[in-house]
């Protein structure tokens, strides 16, 4: 500590004593830059927290995508099929019901309407329609 | 709030403990700064940027010293950067063979000195005079460091130092502060 005279002594007391009241507006610009401090966050590796959390969902959606179309069951996946899958083998549905038709095509010939409860029912020949 | 406990609330970046330390120390500190800036604006930006830097750099205070001090010290850093910033500390000159004995000013007569004249007193000295008369008499720093703070050398400090006095003494004379009560 440095050797005062009286009148350092005395100046030094009295200046010790100053007191100012400040505008409260510096109080709030301090806690503006504290905010922007916060907001702006810390940086991990250089790189803002934001941007990694951007960057994993990112990925995130990328992945939950491709299984997705991995996905045989899911019927988004089976609509992106191309024109090259359709040799694949065919596989029927359970409740495929085959449909009869009297002159055996579709476009010419009558759809014969069969109770499924009588399908097995031998009809006698006088009353067959194509002998 | 104890001090302690408001050192640990901004240490965990307590936004109420940081109101309540800018609330108790903040009047003191901004006379501290309006000691070494001229202008009522460049003090409040002092205390801002000291303020900020008080609550980002806390974790650094190792609650050894003392708290106020550790501030103070922060706002008189933060002023001469203000200082230097604006190229005020440049102009410093040196004495040679000064008797500094010639220059004092006498004690009964800054003994009844008002607070507004003690700033009216700083206000009237050139910025070299004010800041080393601030940094020697009223914060304690010896020739030595404030020569290393201000970069410059000893002597100018010293210097400075005894011009300030001499500028003083005849600012207390044209105030009506005389020797003699």
């Amino acid at each position: 500590m440095a050797n005062f005279d009286p009148f350092e002594k005395e100046f030094r007391r009295q200046a010790g004593g100053l007191r100012r009241t400040p505008a409260s507006r510096n109080w709030n610009r301090i806690e503006r830059r504290l905010d922007k401090r916060q907001g702006g966050g810390g940086r991990i590796l250089g790189i803002r927290p934001w941007m990694i959390a951007a960057l994993l969902l990112l990925v995130a959606g990328t992945t939950v995508i491709s299984k997705m179309a991995d996905d045989r069951n899911n019927p988004l996946a089976q609509r992106s099929e191309f024109i090259e899958e359709l040799s694949t083998p065919y596989t029927p549905m359970e409740d495929f019901e085959p449909v009869e038709y009297l002159n055996g095509a579709p476009d010419g010939g009558e759809e014969i309407i069969q109770d499924a409860d009588f399908r097995d029912v031998v009809v006698a020949r006088e009353h067959r329609v194509n002998g | 709030m104890t001090e302690q406990e408001l050192i640990t609330g901004c240490k965990g970046n307590d936004r109420r403990a940081q109101r309540a330390v800018y609330d108790r120390y903040s009047p003191v500190m901004l006379a501290v700064a309006r000691r070494y800036t001229a202008r009522d604006a460049d003090a409040e930006d002092v205390l801002v940027t000291a303020f900020f830097k008080v609550f980002d750099k806390i974790s650094s205070f190792n609650e050894q010293g003392s708290f106020e001090g550790w501030i103070r010290r922060i706002v008189v850093n933060e002023a001469l950067m203000l200082l230097r910033k604006k190229h005020a500390l440049k102009q410093a000159s040196e004495l040679d063979d000064v008797n500094p004995a010639s220059f004092s000013v006498p004690a009964s007569a800054t003994a009844r000195l008002a607070e507004a004249d003690i700033m009216a007193l700083l206000d009237t000295m050139p910025t070299g005079y004010r800041t080393v008369f601030n940094l020697y008499v009223v914060e304690g720093y010896k020739h030595r460091e404030i020569a290393e703070m201000l970069s410059i050398s000893i002597n100018t400090s010293k210097s400075q130092l005894i011009l300030a006095k001499k500028r003083m003494r005849e600012q207390l004379e044209k105030m009506g502060y005389s020797a003699n009560p």
